[in-house]
């Protein structure tokens, strides 16, 4: 059984998660890296969502996902959103980043290409093929990567256009 | 030849960009085209406090760059940077700009699908002289790049709109 499907999702996988080789404009922890511990904790100006939300969506979806799609499914959002005792600092919450994105990743890197057309539950009870499972981690990342780095240059009076461009 | 690379790339470009049709198998949470649709016309050159970008500006990038990339990686028509695109005449209106940008958008997906996987990592030189790249490259970033500023987008939406939730 062939694995070129799985494994071209497992590299959009870590790639959205983390730089990968000189990728590294896009992936949610590099967008973390220039956000210092203040401005972890804000949201932009006028805005509601702070950085510490964002990021802490970004990895309860990965655990509410792996739970549910791959396992007994009892896993609850209240949970996740329970898991730490006040604000986690930037350094706790991409410690348990890492343990979330592993946890997935670990339950798609046995799979061959014949197991992306599976349906599986998702956690809101529709049934999903696994390719799409994956795709939504996917893009949850690197679209939660946009959004903390629009927040962070807005913080930092940062923002600006690609040199290359316009 | 094997096409299952191929073919999950596409589709992970589709679901970036949410093509409209029946079968793309994701409901495009994070895609370009979802994240435009709730944009207004009086949003589309508002910017936030000590921001520089408009959604104007990001989904002109985001059409711009898909053209260049199609070109330097798949051979497509082509497209440079620094080049006016789009005119300045379609860039006004987000009702103008959406076709142009399904347009780039069909131009990176139809070149990509041309392509099998052991094409993948053939060597492509990028617009800076002597940098080499895999063609795969060329296609993973464009994923990357509509889901980014499809993020961003929603959040100067959100800003605008006063209902960022």
């Amino acid at each position: 059984m062939t694995r070129a499907g799985v494994d071209q999702l497992l590299y959009m996988l870590d790639r959205a998660f983390a730089p990968i080789d000189d990728d590294v404009e896009h992936s949610l922890l590099h967008n973390l890296e220039a956000v210092t511990e203040d401005d972890f904790l804000r949201a932009a100006p006028n805005g509601n969502r702070t950085i510490v939300q964002i990021t802490w969506h970004a990895a309860a979806a990965k655990l509410m996902y792996a739970n549910h799609c791959f396992g007994d499914g009892t896993l609850t959002w209240d949970e996740l959103f329970n898991h730490w005792e006040g604000k986690p600092s930037k350094t706790e919450m991409i410690d348990w980043l890492r343990e979330a994105h592993a946890e997935f990743r670990g339950l798609i890197e046995p799979l061959d290409d014949g197991a992306l057309t599976v349906e599986r539950k998702a956690p809101w009870g529709a049934m999903h093929e696994t390719r799409w499972i994956v795709a939504q981690i996917i893009e949850h990342d690197v679209y939660h990567a946009g959004e903390i780095n629009l927040i962070r240059a807005l913080l930092q009076d940062t923002d600006s256009r690609p040199t290359f461009d316009e | 030849m094997s096409r299952n690379e191929v073919e999950v790339l596409v589709e992970l470009l589709d679901s970036a960009f949410q093509r409209p049709i029946p079968d793309n198998w994701s409901d495009g949470w994070h895609s370009l085209l979802s994240n435009l649709r709730s944009v207004r016309e009086e949003d589309w050159d508002w910017l936030p406090a000590d921001g520089v970008r408009t959604i104007r500006d990001l989904a002109s990038h985001c059409g711009r760059t898909m053209r260049v990339y199609a070109y330097y990686g798949f051979d497509a028509p082509e497209m440079h940077w620094g080049e006016e695109n789009p005119p300045a005449a379609i860039r006004a209106t987000k009702e103008l700009l959406t076709p142009w940008l399904v347009e780039s958008y069909e131009t990176l997906r139809d070149t990509v699908a041309k392509f099998n996987d052991d094409q993948l990592d053939d060597p492509r030189e990028t617009w800076d002289e002597g940098d080499f790249r895999p063609r795969r490259w060329f296609v993973t970033t464009m994923i990357d790049h509509l889901l980014y500023h499809a993020g961003e987008i929603n959040h100067i939406r959100a800003l605008a709109q006063k209902n960022d939730e």
